[in-house]
């Protein structure tokens, strides 16, 4: 298969650039100058890139191991941790640092990683302490509340 | 009156209580994020940026900048107990101080690797302290021409250092200077690339955009990996405080050899995007070729240990002379420092030799003094390093996420900046796992602003004859031989294996 996470990747990589390109060529000239200077030989560039990288995956799709065959070993692995990523990038926008941290670092390490419920209950209120403690009462900063927290305390 | 300011600098930072304390706090932070092989000082760098919100703009930079200082101190623990390197510059250590702890040296490598770290960082300090003299009056007489080429040639050097692929390492510093022009164009106000989104205005932030593509795709890989993030053998791991000092020693019966090496490190470090790996390998072929007995190296001989160690530490002293007073980094962390640095409010670029050389002789002192510290606390901490095989990514992953999230929020105090960072970190993991170099990618972001403002006012200046000044043509000779340069280490390859990032 020429089409792999490999070459999605190179093929991201075109899309910006050319993307941006052709945004860049609607900017007025002084705008667009530097863009468009970066921004071409970039797209050929990642063309190139894609050549190389299809040609690649045809050399090693013949006899032998798959190119990626590490990669592709990995997956589940891979998209576990995504999902993670994502609970976290969804649990600190909805509720924010204060709330979402503590509980997010309790379940990544009691259920996501197995460790004990001593060590992943420590582990969440060393984060609250922490947040708290340095950074709301220390530092004085004003940490992300959250896109729901507000509308739910009100 | 120069030795006014530089007296008074030091009494500036040894005097104040508080700089004391976050240099006190900062050198152990380094030196853990050294020797936990995948994190680094680029990793380590950006997660203490949180932390540095709100701090005045002399502790707060006393603060990243000796964290970052000690970071190879540390880099040396798993080189020579476990024979992984805890940064990639670490790796020049491994050739000979694994074979020293394997035949029962381990403290000795350890002394010695730590006597050397400490004696080039002071080397790397006293070379920045001899060069701000004549380098002032150098800055001052650039103009934008100059800078534009300085520009191009930073990126350059970081992109033919960076992998095993220079077409990658190019498009990432290219891609890298696309994203810092979202932003509104400084010359005409139009808006570009920002989607109608206000926090984009002012640019894709530094911080967010190089936490998500160091953190999050380091934490990722680390639970991809899973278990432990070193592997032991015990009997590597067994030494006591005598042989560590007796190591330390060792880097004063080979006196000669540790200043050179630490005055080479610092030179390397002055030219940007040189640092690095480039920096240890070539310092540790000095070792090999201006040794009578070069047969040794490779099993264990300690001036293979002294010589990447020296030029390591050295080199950070070099690489903030460019940092400072170019705004150019030396290197990718120091690019990551320039960022954290304009968030305290100080501007690297040229008017520093004017009206900020206070700040840059306190942040001498600062290197000086947390290599002075690293080598105390090193001793002190000695006899747990064994404990660095116990560090597993379960206990690490989530904290990392958290405090990358928190400085990408604080950074701009804009939540969107959490989703500029996941967007970021989601594609910078897989850049990194198809060996994409990432480098490149910062300093591209850091110097694109740089270059832009300086391309247009020397076009205004001089109009595309700026490319003939003298100066010019000697930065675009230098440009071609970095390429040149490229070619050359991919002939060599296997002989000297320069990886910065994979």
């Amino acid at each position: 298969m020429i089409i792999n996470a490999r070459v999605i990747t190179t093929l991201a990589m075109l899309t910006i650039f050319a993307g941006m390109s052709l945004m860049a060529a609607g900017y007025p000239p002084k705008a667009r100058f530097l863009p468009l200077l970066v921004g071409i030989p970039g797209t050929i560039m990642c063309l190139a890139q894609l050549i190389i990288d299809i040609r690649q995956v045809l050399a090693a799709s013949g006899d032998g191991p798959p190119l990626d065959a590490e990669a592709i070993a990995q997956r589940p692995r891979e998209a576990r941790m995504f999902l993670w990523l994502g609970a976290f990038f969804a649990g600190i926008l909805a509720f924010g640092f204060l709330y979402a941290a503590p509980v997010l670092i309790l379940a990544f390490m009691r259920l996501g990683e197995r460790e004990s419920w001593t060590a992943s209950i420590v582990a969440a209120v060393a984060t609250f302490a922490v947040l708290y403690l340095v950074f709301v009462r220390l530092l004085g900063l004003f940490l992300f509340e959250g896109l729901i927290t507000p509308l739910i305390l009100g | 009156m120069e030795i006014d300011r530089i007296l008074g600098s030091l009494l500036a930072v040894v005097g104040s209580p508080t700089i004391m304390l976050l240099i006190v706090i900062a050198v152990p932070v380094g030196m853990f994020f050294g020797a936990v092989p995948g994190l680094g000082g680029k990793l380590g760098i950006v997660l203490l940026i949180p932390f540095a919100f709100g701090m005045d703009p002399l502790p707060g930079a006393a603060f990243l900048l000796a964290m970052h200082a000690v970071v190879h101190t540390g880099g040396s623990i798993p080189s020579i107990l476990f024979g992984v390197p805890g940064t990639g510059p670490d790796a020049a250590t491994i050739v000979d101080g694994f074979p020293m702890a394997k035949r029962g040296q381990a403290g000795r490598a350890l002394g010695a690797s730590l006597g050397a770290s400490g004696f080039g960082g002071v080397v790397g300090g006293l070379f920045l302290a001899a060069m701000l003299p004549v380098l002032q009056p150098v800055v001052l007489a650039f103009s934008p021409a100059e800078f534009f080429l300085l520009a191009i040639l930073g990126i350059t050097f970081i992109a033919t250092l960076s992998g095993d692929s220079l077409l990658k390492g190019v498009l990432i510093g290219m891609f890298g200077l696309m994203l810092s022009f979202v932003s509104l164009d400084p010359f005409t106000g139009s808006q570009r690339f920002t989607f109608g989104q206000l926090f984009l205005w002012d640019g894709v932030d530094v911080i967010a955009a190089v936490l998500g593509l160091f953190a999050i795709p380091e934490m990722i890989s680390l639970g991809v990996k899973g278990g432990s993030i070193a592997q032991a053998n015990a009997a590597t791991t067994r030494y006591n405080l005598r042989e560590v000092i007796d190591g330390i020693l060792d880097v004063f019966r080979h006196f000669g050899l540790s200043v050179r090496t630490s005055i080479i490190g610092a030179v390397i470090g002055l030219i940007p995007g040189l640092g690095g790996d480039a920096a240890s390998w070539i310092c540790y072929g000095h070792a090999v070729q201006s040794s009578k007995t070069p047969e040794r190296f490779g099993h264990g001989a300690v001036e293979g240990v002294i010589a990447p160690e020296t030029a390591n530490n050295s080199k950070e002293g070099g690489a903030l002379l460019p940092t400072l007073f170019f705004g150019v980094p030396g290197s990718s962390g120091m690019a990551i420092l320039i960022g954290a640095l304009v968030m305290l409010g100080i501007r690297p670029g040229p008017m520093i030799a004017l009206t900020g050389m206070d700040l840059v002789w306190s942040l001498m002192w600062v290197l000086m003094i947390a290599n002075i510290l690293a080598v105390f606390m090193f001793l002190l901490c000695a006899p747990f390093f064994g404990m660095l095989t116990f560090v597993r990514g379960s206990m690490l992953i989530p904290f990392v996420i958290t405090l990358a999230f928190l400085g990408a929020y604080l950074s701009a105090a804009a939540w969107q900046n959490i989703v500029v960072l996941m967007a970021i970190g989601v594609f910078g993991y897989f850049l990194r796992k198809y060996r994409w170099p990432r480098p490149p990618f910062v300093i591209g972001l850091v110097l694109g602003p740089i270059a832009e403002d300086s391309l247009h006012k020397a076009l205004a200046i001089w109009g595309p004859t700026f490319f003939l000044r003298p100066l010019s043509i000697l930065f675009i000779a230098m440009i071609l031989a970095s390429i040149g340069f490229y070619f050359w280490r991919m002939s060599r390859k296997g002989r000297m294996e320069l990886h910065y990032d994979n």
